[in-house]
């Protein structure tokens, strides 16, 4: 049992940069999303014995996450202090500079989403699920994750042509 | 000329799509540029969400997220306590003559350790910035330049040449911290007497895992973690604590 659990664990050490990444597409702040996957590991260690062997391990790690953060982290991250100002686009000119504006005002649009769209867009743009498994994450039929998906990218793009507007 | 949702659309730009749809829609995007450029939007959307979030996934782990994955394992301290010995027991075997600790070497001066670490290594393996991380004063081996820039002010945990693994306060009342060097040199520094002293450091075995997600504690050898282990007092420093052991200067 114990080898078992270690096994496990290490498995989801290894998962850790993603958890991370996933994290970070629902809550904006570092430190809240670092909250967020701190506490999903607290729990899919708790609980590790819910997981299914031969499932995926990361999805089961995402829906944990998506719990978390539905029930409890949520509301304690402050939406009002989403953008610091000297987050939003101080450089400019290098090549560099751009391409990490450009990611700053990706990430500001998906911030902006409702929290369902953020989840779609999370686990299957960002991580790359295949849709069946994103719906089972989640929970819901494929077909709500299909339309879901594509009315967040709607919104994703109007909110980046606006900001090229007033760029 | 059959037209497509927009839902199968992106379908097709995220590979959902069965074969038969699949061929529909290329067929469709031959005769359509709209439509080929509508599946393009869909595909660029989906580069660039990717690409603005990509970075988070090479950052380095805080230890606070990884350090439940590595306690929880403990179900019974005497199994666990047994089981490392076995390993460590192996390990020693294994690398017997690979292990250096500092005290025994310390009386070396700094180019002899250099000749002998030549000699047992090769010459292409070799720390090259030896001189520029550990330096032999009066027989005790101190940490300097980036080793011990890293040492003073980076946070466990944090990329860079040195990776800083783990911060504890000793049971001497020194603080401590376990280190690994671009030349995958891992080791452990306590900061007594204004310095950073070395107290061992250990060749990492081979493979290094450039670019892959690597966790500081996952890769310290056994030796180390052994180290670690005899002098700790409590538990170690949480990114908090740490922050103000910077403040500090580490000294108590």
């Amino acid at each position: 049992m114990m080898d078992n659990d270690s096994a496990l664990h290490e498995e989801i050490a290894t998962l850790l940069p993603r958890l991370r990444r996933f994290a970070r597409t629902l809550a904006w702040h570092r430190e809240d999303a670092d909250d967020l996957v701190q506490l999903s590991v607290e729990r899919a260690i708790l609980h590790s014995s819910s997981y299914q062997p031969g499932t995926r391990l990361d999805s089961w790690l995402f829906r944990i996450i998506k719990n978390a953060w539905i029930d409890e982290v949520r509301s304690r991250t402050r939406r009002s202090e989403l953008f610091a100002p000297e987050e939003e686009g101080e450089h400019v000119g290098d090549d560099f500079a751009e391409a990490h504006q450009q990611r700053m005002a990706v990430q500001k649009a998906v911030s902006l989403l409702s929290e369902e769209h953020r989840l779609v867009v999370g686990l299957v743009l960002v991580e790359g699920l295949p849709y069946k498994e994103a719906a089972e994450v989640l929970e819901i039929p494929v077909g709500t994750l299909t339309s879901r998906l594509a009315r967040a990218r709607t919104a994703l793009q109007e909110m980046l042509s606006e900001q090229a507007r007033t760029v | 000329m059959k037209s497509f949702s927009d839902e199968i659309l992106m379908a097709y730009a995220d590979g959902e799509l069965d074969e038969v749809t699949r061929r529909a829609v290329e067929e469709a995007m031959n005769k359509d540029a709209a439509l080929a450029r509508r599946v393009a939007q869909h595909k660029a959307m989906r580069n660039d969400v990717f690409a603005a979030f990509a970075p988070v996934a090479e950052e380095a782990v805080p230890p606070r997220l990884a350090q439940p994955l590595r306690q929880a394992t403990v179900v019974s301290l005497d199994s666990v306590r047994a089981r490392r010995e076995a390993e460590q027991q192996a390990a020693r075997k294994a690398t017997r003559g690979r292990r250096w600790s500092w005290p025994e070497w310390g009386a070396l001066a700094a180019m002899l350790m250099v000749g002998v670490m030549a000699g047992h290594y090769g010459v292409g393996m070799l720390p090259v910035d030896q001189g520029e991380t550990v330096a032999s004063r009066e027989g005790v081996l101190v940490a300097q330049g980036r080793l011990a820039t890293a040492l003073d002010q980076q946070l466990a945990g944090s990329g860079g040449p040195v990776r800083i693994g783990t911060s504890f306060l000793a049971q001497d009342n020194s603080y401590c911290r376990s280190f690994t060097t671009a030349q995958e040199m891992s080791g452990l520094a306590c900061k007594q007497g204004g310095a950073w002293k070395v107290q061992l450091a250990v060749q990492s075995q081979g493979k290094s895992q450039q670019g892959e997600y690597r966790q500081a504690a996952a890769e310290m050898p056994t030796q180390v973690l052994d180290a670690i282990d005899q002098r700790i007092a409590g538990q170690p420093l949480d990114a908090k604590a740490e922050q103000e052991a910077v403040q500090r200067k580490w000294q108590r």
